[in-house]
């Protein structure tokens, strides 16, 4: 609070600080825009492609099209047969999974961070080996268990493997979180007589929540926009993903290069909405408050 | 700790042993065929339903769709029996899609591709033998395209198109500027000299595709091997027998290739893909564009909207003899059966179905050349040119070799080839490669790697 | 911080440690289902001859797969340009991060509307995104500079490459810094602006040390997304040796090339390198971690 202040003219004290904040604080605009200029440019890129109509290749590639047309994504909602159904499996296997990863991670990440022992360090090292250990290591036998078991090309089946996939990227993000968040408070509720059950649902896990809302927004990316998992284990055009679905333009050869990008944009779009509607919570600081003491 | 490290090793222990036990692979009892027609009887029709599983790297819209319609044709004479295709891009994921399918025991009934280039599936038995089947013998096909479904002399795959490469030209380019169609390699240069003389880019090329140096490669390397009568010069780079160096037509080839195209390169040669290069072409960016007839459906689609483009084809000349250039014939789409699966018969009686009575809808919906030269009223002029071309003989085909190079291997040569083009292109030695000696050094230890591990 | 020492064995305890298993057991359960049995059940594989993966022939060869391995040229050469690309990927995605972070942790809208815009490009997948970035280099960076895109360039496809990995993954560690920017309470600021501490001294005594359980994270998860990259190689530079990482020497020899006991085998290196890596490195980064 008080830098904020700072930039708005005061005693005379502190004018000496003044200009330099606010210098500052236009340098820090003009080094953010252009850095958002860079980020944002394939997505021109993309966007550009995906309003041009498919009779006009033209020379400059970059311009904005003389004639936008809307034709690209008709044509990838209607003609790719894929699409409805990817967009459909894409909810109804990404759902689930990052529900029951936030149950099952904000537990156990609760407890490794808190208990530092050989045992528990050790099982830690264990649960997050899967961010070290390439997936082509297993897929085959993975894909192999899958089928005999009969979860090849259904939900349940992505379900399973891809919570289990994710669960070492979320268990690192939200121990470290946690190690962040002070014991007074579940020393206190330990004090008033709650379990730790109660302790974990009643104190902790809403302690947790910038953390679960941004595993939740995470997680959601990484399953929706999962490749290689899904490649292996939805076979029947039924439970394709839309990232299977988009397959069709990024091969060696289409002529769909316009449709490509449309589908690109179409594809991100409900992940960009999600993002937006749980930004505010996902940095919002809830915790330093709790924090002080 | 060490107790648990004990346990965890144990553990890992007893899981290795079971993984062991457990073989991945299917037994190797087939199952029976359950009741499905003789294969070219006209069986009765039984009621039970039928799924035909077709595995296959025709991502593209505009293939699938005539493949797919074609089987809806199946199904309206056998309503019994549907379909279920499964597609994936072939330089990434087909293969391995197909593989870890069948090392499941999850057979697809039909799977695409030649046979050379899958032969572990024919040496697993996962290929029906189709030595002396009728309807193929019906086709007439010339002993080259059989070559290219062969394996070790019998027949394990129905042909059903075949491609071949060469120039598209930008005709207005050409009339604008006098140019024609040249005869020889020096006109062909003198054309490329004459569009640089005029600010135009002569080639639209895609080298981060390693197909393309390939099929630039070809009407050399393939002719000559082929004039010479190296029939089995890949086996022969195979087995280690032959190194690269002892046969000059990989220079003689490399060495045209370089004046021809790689000397003319744009500044996004090596970055393009087929895509790219294909819009280049199309928007009259370049005055030539060297691709397959697999890209004729992709080129004609870039133009629905476009009447003015007028464009045309030539085979590239690689000599100065002035005599009609060779035209090199590859099988194109190809289908195995998987003599294990479940529909093996009824996916024959597809196949046969589609070779005898739907060639023309084929040919018009996926725009390839079939292989047995049938065609519609709605045939383009350049199928029937490629047609005609086939026709007169005048061509040098991969089913003459006695092999292909399996896919490790042309996946090797394609590297060396790349990094040559890298070279040509930018200036810059690529992974060692400045020369066409040392593009053909890097080659053959390519090859010498792969040579090794198969013999680990 | 008060450890809680297994060693006497209490009721109290034997509850506590039960009441973890509780906790940790769905986790356990999954992952083990997951990844770790389908890790084991691949390990003997690597002391085969193995060839294609439909083959039920495979013959023990013990260390053959290992030894060839690791005197290999191209093998070597995939390490290689995988920790270069790593190391590259792994510094920049955090500079660029973290110095975001900076810029825009506190809540106003133009800082809203920036990190919303920084978070983009995750939201795109690996191939999609990677692809976009083939064009962005040739219509774009080409048209302007008059140079060949990086990815068309063998000597600079890692440069590319790392490039398009730091772009899709910024946001990423951009939040983690800033959730943990916003743990610091500001009292410790103001304590310092008091006693005169300039910005950058607020910044590496303060500041810094507060948020090292950031840097373990960002630093842990770039530096093994890095060396697992398969998706971004496989879509922009599946012809060039450079370009070929570790990932890719995997599944081409199990799936593409059939030498499935040799894959497996190099996989089994490649995780090696990668466990004792970053336990190195997280060890390490633990060691400067301080408790608020």
């Amino acid at each position: 609070m008080k830098t904020q202040t700072m930039a708005v003219p005061g005693p005379a004290g502190q004018l000496r600080i003044k200009p330099r904040r606010t210098l500052g604080k236009g340098l820090r605009i003009v080094l953010t825009l252009a850095v958002m200029l860079i980020v944002v440019l394939p997505f021109y890129v993309a966007i550009v492609y995906s309003f041009r109509s498919p009779g006009t290749v033209t020379a400059n590639r970059l311009a904005w099209p003389d004639q936008p047309t809307l034709q690209n994504y008709i044509d990838v909602i209607f003609q790719n047969k894929g699409f409805l159904t990817g967009y459909k499996n894409s909810i109804i296997n990404t759902v689930p999974t990052v529900i029951l990863l936030m149950f099952i991670t904000s537990m156990s990440a609760w407890v490794l961070a808190r208990f530092q022992t050989k045992f528990y360090v050790f099982l830690y090292s264990v649960l997050t080996i899967g961010l070290l250990v390439p997936f082509q290591c297993f897929q085959l036998p993975l894909y192999l268990n899958w089928y005999n078991l009969g979860l090849v090309s259904t939900n349940v089946g992505f379900i399973i493997a891809r919570a289990g996939l994710q669960i070492s990227i979320s268990l690192v993000a939200v121990t470290g979180f946690i190690k962040t968040v002070p014991r007074e408070l579940e020393e206190a509720a330990s004090i008033d007589g709650c379990n730790r059950f109660q302790i974990f649902w009643k104190v902790v896990f809403p302690l947790m929540t910038p953390i679960n809302i941004t595993q939740v927004v995470l997680n959601t990316l990484f399953i929706w926009n999962d490749y290689t998992t899904s490649i292996i284990l939805l076979r029947d055009k039924a439970s394709h993903t839309l990232t299977l679905a988009q397959i069709i333009y990024f091969n060696e050869n289409t002529a769909m290069l316009n449709q490509a990008f449309a589908f690109f944009v179409l594809s991100m779009l409900p992940i960009l909405i999600l993002y937006l509607g749980l930004q505010k919570y996902i940095v919002s600081g809830i915790t330093a408050g709790a924090v002080k003491g | 700790m060490k107790r648990l490290l004990a346990l965890l090793l144990t553990g890992i222990m007893v899981l290795s042993l079971a993984a062991c036990a457990s073989s991945p692979a299917p037994s190797s009892s087939a199952p029976a065929a359950s009741a499905a027609p003789g294969s070219s009887s006209e069986a009765e029709l039984p009621a039970d339903p039928v799924t035909v599983h077709v595995f296959h790297y025709m991502v593209e819209g505009e293939k699938a769709a005539a493949m797919e319609a074609i089987q809806d044709k199946f199904t309206e004479l056998y309503p019994n029996v549907s379909f279920e295709n499964t597609a994936y891009s072939q330089g990434t994921d087909y293969f391995a899609q197909l593989e870890t399918a069948i090392a499941s025991g999850d057979m697809p009934e039909i799977m695409m591709g030649n046979p050379g280039m899958y032969s572990d599936l024919i040496d697993e038995g996962f290929v029906m033998d189709l030595t002396g089947n009728e309807v193929i013998q019906g086709l007439g096909l010339t002993g080259a395209d059989m070559g290219d479904v062969s394996y070790k002399g019998n027949w394990y795959a129905y042909p059903v198109d075949f491609k071949t490469w060469g120039v598209f030209y930008n005709k207005t380019i050409f009339a604008d500027l006098g140019l024609n169609v040249p005869k020889t390699q020096t006109e062909l240069l003198d054309i490329c000299k004459q569009l640089k003389a005029n600010n135009i880019d002569p080639w639209a090329q895609w080298y981060s595709d390693g197909a393309s140096v390939d099929i630039e490669m070809r009407p050399i390397l393939w002719t000559k091997a082929l004039q010479n009568g190296d029939h089995d010069m890949f086996e022969k780079l195979m087995s280690g027998e032959k190194q690269v160096t002892d046969y000059p037509y990989f220079r003689e080839a490399l060495e045209s290739w370089q004046l021809r195209i790689g000397d003319w390169a744009r500044n996004d040669a090596t970055s393009n893909d087929q895509t790219a290069a294909n819009e280049l072409f199309v928007s009259g960016q370049t005055a030539m564009l060297y691709q397959g007839t697999w890209s004729y459906g992709s080129i004609e689609d870039l133009l629905k909207d476009n009447t003015e483009f007028d464009y045309g084809f030539f085979l590239c000349p690689t000599d100065d003899t002035g005599a009609d250039p060779v035209m090199n014939v590859q099988v194109d789409q190809a289908f195995m059966i998987n003599p294990r699966s479940e529909q093996a018969e009824w996916a024959q009686t597809f196949m046969e179905y589609w070779l005898t009575d739907c060639m023309g809808m084929w040919s018009d919906g996926s725009s390839q050349p079939c292989i047995t030269g049938a065609t519609t009223e709605n045939t383009p002029d350049f199928l029937k040119t490629i047609l005609d071309i086939k026709a007169t003989g005048n061509v040098s085909g991969y089913g003459e070799f006695t092999l292909p190079f399996s896919s490790a291997y042309t996946s090797a040569y394609r590297k060396a080839l790349t990094a040559f083009a890298s070279y040509c292109c930018i200036g810059t030695p690529a992974d060692g490669v400045d020369s066409v000696d040392s593009c053909l050094a890097y080659m053959q230890e390519l090859f010498d790697e792969e040579y090794a591990q198969a013999n680990l | 911080m008060p450890q809680l020492k297994a060693r006497t064995i209490s009721k109290q305890s034997i509850r506590i440690h039960a009441g973890n298993m509780l906790f940790l057991l769905p986790t356990i359960l999954l992952f083990t289902v997951v990844v770790l049995i389908p890790f084991f059940q691949g390990i003997p594989y690597s002391f085969t001859n193995w060839k294609s993966i439909i083959s039920t022939n495979r013959a023990f060869n013990g260390l053959n797969n290992y030894r060839y391995l690791l005197t290999n040229k191209f093998f070597l050469q995939s390490i290689g340009t995988t920790f270069k690309f790593t190391f590259l990927y792994c510094l920049s995605g955090n500079l660029v991060g973290l110095g975001l972070a900076l810029l825009i942790h506190r809540s106003s809208w133009f800082n809203n509307i920036a990190r919303t815009v920084f978070f983009l490009p995750f939201t795109v997948s690996v191939t999609a995104g990677a692809i976009v970035w083939s064009y962005v280099y040739t219509d774009v960076y080409s048209k302007l500079t008059g140079l060949v895109s990086p990815l068309g360039m063998p000597g600079q496809v890692v440069y590319g490459m790392v490039v398009i990995a730091a772009w899709r993954d910024l946001g990423y560690t951009m939040l983690i810094y800033i959730a943990a920017l916003q743990t610091i309470s500001k009292d410790y600021y103001e304590a310092a602006t008091v006693d005169g501490a300039s910005v950058l001294r607020q910044f590496t005594h303060i500041t810094l040390p507060l948020i090292v359980p950031a840097f373990t994270t960002n630093i842990t998860l770039l530096l093994a997304w890095g060396l697992r990259t398969f998706d971004l190689p496989m879509a922009v530079a599946r012809n060039v040796q450079e370009g070929q990482f570790t990932a890719v020497y995997i599944y081409d020899s199990i799936f593409s090339n059939a030498k499935a006991g040799l894959g497996q085998a190099s996989a089994i290196i490649l995780t090696v390198i990668l466990i004792v890596l970053t336990q190195f490195v997280t060890r390490f980064l633990r060691g400067l971690e301080v408790e608020s």
